[in-house]
């Protein structure tokens, strides 16, 4: 299918990324224009753009799976692509490109189907093979079920969505007391989610290793992978910074895990790119956790270590060209970070702190690439999720990488929003981080989640004595201007905790 | 402009730091420069190490700054009443009634308590939901629920007084 348009179903860092490329490769692309976000970065970079009225904004643009179609049928654009989050991982959208004769970059409407049903992809895995992780072969839908299963597993176990992703839905339950407040939490984070309580049941396996492997194939049955990604810095199974390639594998580990990702992919007919997750416990064993039909936020690290542009090979093998990539072309090179700065306080516990970007500098590096939704001016509007920009930076070691990543953040510069920033240094500066000791549980065990410099908070009280004293001068001279404080100063007022 | 000659100056935040302040200024030293370089935006040189610093937040004697993207909140007191107020400060610990309050915006999902009730430490009071996670609020000591200000599905700012309770022993 040969296609010359493409609409991003999206907004933010993925759009513009995915806008980017289609550019690139000649395609005239299109992307929606809301009312809650109406002076956006991404739109500056569409080729074409569709306005959305303001009538119509009670529900978002980008769930509102009949409308995408419409738009995309008035403006006779061939293909949709759906970014990550929001719609790209409802089958129905798949199924209704399909039936409009709109090309939709991705992965069948029944892989979608089948991999976005835990239990299936469970089935699958355990059908070709794949190790996974003790636990309910049905979904549990009521407490009793709950409490039976949970006892056969074993605790603790882990309460997982059926319908889940993004890391909600899910909950640790450490014995059986536990289990009835948990159990409906879940289920009621999970309906108001993914609008489906029903629940998986699994061993929870204590301090593991998450790490993924990116697949890519074509609609012919040819598949390849473009190894993994370390995904362990996380917090809720939020992740908040990933790298490839893992210290963790070994290359008989790489090829195993590897793999079982290919056999999978291969069983489901999957097409286009795909990430099937992994935990890895601390004896080296690995068992199947899930498979991602999407493109995935933390891809550019992938791109890093290979050469490779993903977003370009997704709408290729959508679009049913053949894969002409084998796997001996494809090899590690160096070592790559992704950064994720988000407007978060980590001194508030990583509460969301949205609000207008006045300043955002990067340091020009070779080693650096930033991918951001946003600029300085920008508005963070509180409606979406609180990523910033990616940060990917790269080296030829691990140890070189690291040193890199100090180098940029020490020169990186934003106000007006607190971010995750302090974090991310306080990670890099971890021994245990830069040995690569850590799983899942590092962040939980940090210390002190933000880094500070010696001398910060001597530094910033000096900083507070003097514009006190300087007040104190100007009331003594009686010249005390009208408020007093700057706008800036009232924007941030509710904001601090 | 007489008044403030020459003082000494406590400010208190994580930790506590002097100061000796001359005619409205920090004083400087060779090891210790401080500078101002835009709107509530300061340089300050420590030991040869250079920071950038802005204030986000003033009130009276109560400050808060922006460093390295950590904030600080200060309290600027005269060496005399800092002093003073620690003495003073004893007996009016005793404290009884403490406050709950939203750590992050976000919607009430459930209550667990109702007024009149007493809580052990570490029990769930509510369910806070903020971006789609539900986040149990723990009490923090033993206590009786006095004063309920929410109630369920209500949308709450960052900060909002949610609860006040009364300490037991």
């Amino acid at each position: 299918m040969d296609i010359k348009s493409i609409l991003i179903a999206n907004r933010g860092e993925i759009a513009i990324r995915v806008m980017k490329t289609a550019r690139r490769m000649g395609l005239k692309t299109w992307c929606f224009q809301t009312p809650q976000e109406a002076n956006a970065c991404y739109i500056s970079f569409a080729d074409e753009v569709i306005r959305i009225p303001e009538e119509s904004s009670a529900t978002l643009i980008f769930l509102d799976l009949e409308a995408i179609i419409r738009y995309a049928k008035v403006n006779q654009i061939d293909s949709i692509h759906p970014g990550y989050g929001f719609l790209a991982e409802n089958p129905d959208l798949a199924r209704r490109c399909d039936e409009e004769g709109i090309l939709f970059i991705g992965p069948s409407e029944e892989s979608i189907r089948q991999m976005g049903d835990k239990n299936e992809a469970k089935k699958l895995a355990v059908a070709v093979g794949l190790p996974v992780i003790k636990g309910s072969d049905a979904p549990v839908t009521s407490l009793i079920e709950a409490t039976r299963q949970a006892f056969e597993t074993g605790y603790p176990v882990m309460l997982k969505a059926l319908a889940g992703g993004g890391g909600k839905g899910m909950r640790v339950v450490r014995d059986a007391r536990e289990l009835e407040q948990s159990y409906n939490m879940t289920v009621n984070e999970a309906i108001n989610a993914f609008n489906n309580g029903a629940m998986l049941i699994e061993k929870y396996i204590e301090c593991p290793r998450h790490i993924e492997v990116q697949i890519l194939a074509d609609r012919y049955g040819n598949a390849v992978h473009l190894f993994e990604r370390e995904c362990s810095v996380q917090r809720n199974h939020q992740k908040l910074l990933e790298e490839a390639p893992s210290v963790a594998l070994t290359d008989s580990l790489r090829t195993a895990m590897t793999d079982c990702a290919l056999k999978l992919c291969k069983a489901a007919n999957y097409y286009t790119l795909g990430t099937v997750e992994f935990l890895l416990d601390k004896q080296d064993n690995f068992y199947f956790l899930e498979m991602n039909t999407r493109i995935q936020v933390e891809h550019p690290v992938t791109e890093a270590i290979t050469g490779l542009d993903l977003v370009e090979l997704q709408i290729c093998t959508a679009s049913g060209e053949k894969l002409s990539l084998e796997q001996d072309d494809i090899q590690i090179k160096g070592w790559a970070f992704e950064f994720r700065v988000n407007a978060e306080d980590v001194q508030a516990n990583f509460a969301p702190n949205f609000g207008i970007i006045d300043e955002m500098i990067f340091p020009v590096s070779p080693h650096l690439r930033v991918d951001a939704g946003f600029t300085a001016g920008s508005v963070m509007p509180a409606l979406y999720d609180s990523l910033v920009a990616k940060l990917i930076v790269t080296g030829k070691t691990r140890d070189e990488a690291i040193l890199h990543a100090l180098a940029v953040l020490k020169k990186a510069r934003i106000s007006g929003i607190k971010t995750t920033i302090p974090f991310i240094k306080a990670t890099l500066n971890d021994p245990d981080f830069v040995a690569g000791i850590f799983d899942t549980s590092f962040v939980g065990n940090m210390k002190q989640l933000y880094y500070q410099e010696k001398n910060e908070e001597r530094a910033a009280s000096m900083i507070a004595l003097q514009a006190y004293l300087e007040d104190m001068e100007k009331i003594e001279s009686n010249c005390i201007e009208s408020s007093g404080v700057t706008p800036w100063i009232t924007r941030m007022w509710n904001k601090i905790i | 402009m007489a008044k403030d000659k020459r003082q000494k100056y406590r400010v208190s935040g994580i930790r506590e730091f002097a100061f000796v302040t001359q005619t409205f200024s920090v004083r400087q030293t060779q090891r210790q420069q401080i500078e101002k370089t835009g709107q509530n935006v300061y340089r300050v040189e420590l030991n040869n190490e250079s920071f950038t610093g802005e204030i986000i937040q003033k009130k009276q004697n109560r400050c808060s700054v922006l460093i390295n993207g950590n904030t600080y909140h200060f309290q600027i007191d005269r060496e005399e009443s800092a002093r003073r107020k620690k003495a003073g400060g004893r007996k009016t610990e005793e404290n009884k009634t403490y406050t709950l309050k939203a750590p992050m915006p976000g919607k009430i999902c459930e209550i667990f308590v109702s007024k009149g009730l007493e809580v052990k430490e570490g029990e769930p009071i509510l369910i806070l939901e903020a971006m789609k996670m539900h986040n149990q609020i723990l009490a923090s000591e033993n206590a009786r629920v006095v004063t309920i200000h929410v109630k369920k599905n209500d949308n709450v700012l960052g900060d909002q007084l949610l609860i006040e309770l009364e300490r037991i022993k």
